[in-house]
């Protein structure tokens, strides 16, 4: 097999990993993946001489009959990979234990990606699979290199580095979405003569693209405190308020990472008050997909009052 | 082939066989929904041998276009329709696109899909433009409306969920399918050359499977209709006495079987078992509000306008059940229709719908 049939079925592979519904997260490779299927695309789009994107006129008459015909495929073939998106939303909704029918497509970001790859590199990947000639035999190579400061190699590397690092720069600039906090008490549960509810806090860092703080946890209280309702159920066993000498006062809340940002380091703090109020402070640490090399701090807190009202969070 | 147009039939003909699941499976109305399919298929077979040229009228570019922005304009309603699943307007359009797609396959002679006879230069040519646009017209306007209610906000990410199982997403197949045909409808240059002779069999093929196009597109319409026009056919009131009654009283069954339309069918069963004991009468069964319903119906609506139970001073209890009858194609129209039952204190029935 040539090397750009070889690398059609790698971008095959690498975008079915992207729309797959397993793994259920991408855990922040989401943007390596892209990265890599940008850079494809254009080794691949380098090695037909752009031709999908060329006029007619700059073609001759064998080339621009396999331009048509790649886009004659392209075009039924987008109707099935957008059926192949819808599905796979489906199966990962229902592995993700959620029933949200069709708005776990047109919510998840992996398949809003996905989509707008698959609708920019269709053509070029069905014009090279269907070519599937190296640079060399290329007519015309050297006629179509509208760039040619940059060398031809590193052109697919800078794409690829470009993408990641509008990404980590997009990660630094767009500003973080507000505290969402829900709070749904739950009259079966109480403790130590408390009421106890549902907490859940999220923050997000650039809808979805960019990272997600999530944290679930429960909340007690009783008129005169509010406490982590959780942590009262540890080994300790008893009322933790006020927090107990040497016990540092950390809730071991769960922080989800996105598909495509990774979190490095989390954590979450509780502050109680002598009001009786708890307020939960959690950050985490998120970084591009270059090693770390562009990250941010995103905070979200929350504070509860004594008689389970919820203050606004930051 | 007329691709477009096969495709379109078959989705018509599995949206109407599965657009309503309380089909009894050996039901008359299954068999013919079952037919109906078949006859789209065929339709398929057979309208794919037959290439037809698009005559005069067809041949003008103002007239192609003109059928072209009826084809958007349906689209665009479709994706309008309220969210609802497969309701009867966005069948009512899928039809309407079909009748479209068939006048625009045989405006364009066909060229934007694959046909057995080889293309000339300029048919090919126009088949190739007519597909790059079209794959960067749907590419684009999937992707500007998947960025843009991504990042609208949650309400249109809600719009884009219920998109995916209504009108727009039926809307967005039906142009994966025939946008080709389509936009080479819309580029394609007023026609001055006369189209060639065509032999008497070739005549007689395309007279059969225009013939098989208008009953695909044209029976549902019809029995949309017929759910309006066609009288309603209720058998006698069946009346059995009942073996095991109440001390003092008397039972009977009382059965009747109501029926509107045809294929596009309701079918209304008033069984209920009443007991009179010469005070009054009662009803033991088939009187209550989860009566008030149809027994089956097959692609058409049914909804309820009066449930109604009363015992009179003088001991008569009686029932009175109305609804409205929409088929699902055409669904404007509506068909009343009232079962009511009446039985004194002696058992006699005063009255039967």
């Amino acid at each position: 097999m040539s090397w750009p049939r070889l690398l059609v079925v790698a971008m095959v592979l690498v975008w079915c990993l992207l729309a797959s519904p397993v793994p259920t997260s991408l855990r922040g490779s989401g943007a390596l993946l892209v990265a890599f299927l940008v850079a494809t695309g254009v080794t691949l789009g380098q090695n037909s001489q752009w031709r999908v994107w060329r006029r007619t006129s700059q073609l001759d008459e064998r080339e621009g009959q396999a331009r048509d015909h790649a886009y004659r495929l392209a075009f039924r073939a987008m109707g099935i990979g957008i059926f192949v998106l819808v599905v796979t939303a489906f199966i990962a909704d229902v592995l993700h234990g959620q029933v949200r029918g069709p708005l776990a497509f047109a919510d998840g970001p992996r398949y809003l990606i996905a989509a707008l790859l698959l609708f920019g590199l269709l053509p070029t990947v069905i014009l090279t699979w269907t070519e599937a000639r190296s640079p060399a035999e290329s007519p015309s190579a050297t006629t179509s290199n509208r760039l040619p400061r940059i060398p031809t190699a590193v052109r697919p590397a800078l794409a690829g580095v470009l993408v990641l690092g509008l990404w980590g720069a997009a990660l630094w600039l767009v500003p973080a979405g507000t505290v969402r906090a829900i709070v749904v008490p739950s009259p079966n549960l109480s403790m130590s003569g408390g009421t106890c509810g549902a907490v859940q806090i999220s923050r997000q860092l650039g809808d979805g693209l960019g990272a997600a703080l999530n944290i679930s946890t429960n909340i007690c209280w009783n008129g005169r405190h509010a406490w982590d309702g959780d942590r009262s159920l540890g080994p300790a066993g008893k009322y933790p308020f006020p927090p107990v000498e040497g016990n540092p006062p950390t809730c071991s809340l769960g922080i989800d990472s996105s598909d495509f940002e990774p979190i490095s380091s989390e954590s979450c703090t509780e502050e109680h008050y002598p009001s009786g109020e708890l307020r939960i402070v959690a950050q985490a640490r998120v970084s591009s997909g270059i090693d770390g090399w562009l990250s941010r701090t995103i905070r979200a807190s929350i504070a509860i009052t004594a008689k389970g009202k919820v203050l606004k969070g930051d | 082939m007329w691709i477009p147009v096969i495709l379109l039939a078959l989705i018509i003909g599995a949206g109407l066989a599965l657009v309503d699941t309380t089909v009894s499976p050996f039901g008359l109305s299954t068999l013919l929904t079952l037919i109906y399919v078949a006859l789209c298929a065929a339709t398929a077979l057979v309208v794919r041998r037959v290439t037809a040229q698009p005559g005069n009228w067809l041949g003008r570019r103002r007239v192609r276009r003109g059928v072209v922005l009826l084809a958007v304009l349906s689209c665009l309603l479709m994706v309008a329709v309220p969210a609802g699943g497969l309701g009867g307007t966005v069948l009512l359009l899928l039809l309407f696109l079909a009748l479209c797609n068939v006048v625009l396959a045989r405006a364009t002679a066909q060229v934007a899909v694959s046909l057995p006879r080889p293309l000339d230069e300029r048919q090919g040519s126009l088949r190739d433009h007519g597909y790059r646009l079209a794959y960067w017209l749907l590419a684009g306007i999937a992707g500007l409306l998947a960025l843009v209610t991504y990042f609208a906000g949650s309400a249109a990410r809600a719009w884009l969920g219920t998109a995916l199982v209504s009108g727009p997403f039926i809307a967005f197949v039906v142009l994966a399918i025939c946008l080709p045909t389509m936009i080479v409808a819309w580029i394609e240059p007023d026609r001055v050359m006369p189209a060639p002779p065509q032999s008497r069999s070739h005549v007689w093929a395309v007279r059969v499977a225009a013939v098989m196009v208008a009953t695909s597109l044209l029976s549902p319409l019809l029995a949309a209709v017929g759910v309006e026009l066609i009288p309603a056919q209720a058998s006698q009131l069946e009346r059995y006495s009942s073996l095991v009654s109440p001390k003092g009283s008397s039972c009977a069954t009382l059965r009747r079987t109501t029926e509107i339309g045809f294929w596009f069918e309701a079918r209304f069963v008033l069984d209920t078992e009443v007991c009179w004991n010469g005070h009054r009468a009662r009803y033991l069964y088939g009187m209550n509000r989860s009566d008030c319903m149809a027994s089956e119906w097959v692609l058409v609506s049914v909804s309820t306008s009066q449930c109604a139970r009363r015992s009179k001073p003088n001991g008569t209890v009686e029932f009175n059940y109305t609804a409205w009858i929409h088929p699902d194609v055409l669904s404007f129209l509506a068909r009343r229709l009232r079962v009511s039952v009446a039985v004194d204190r002696n058992g006699n029935v005063e009255r039967t719908k």
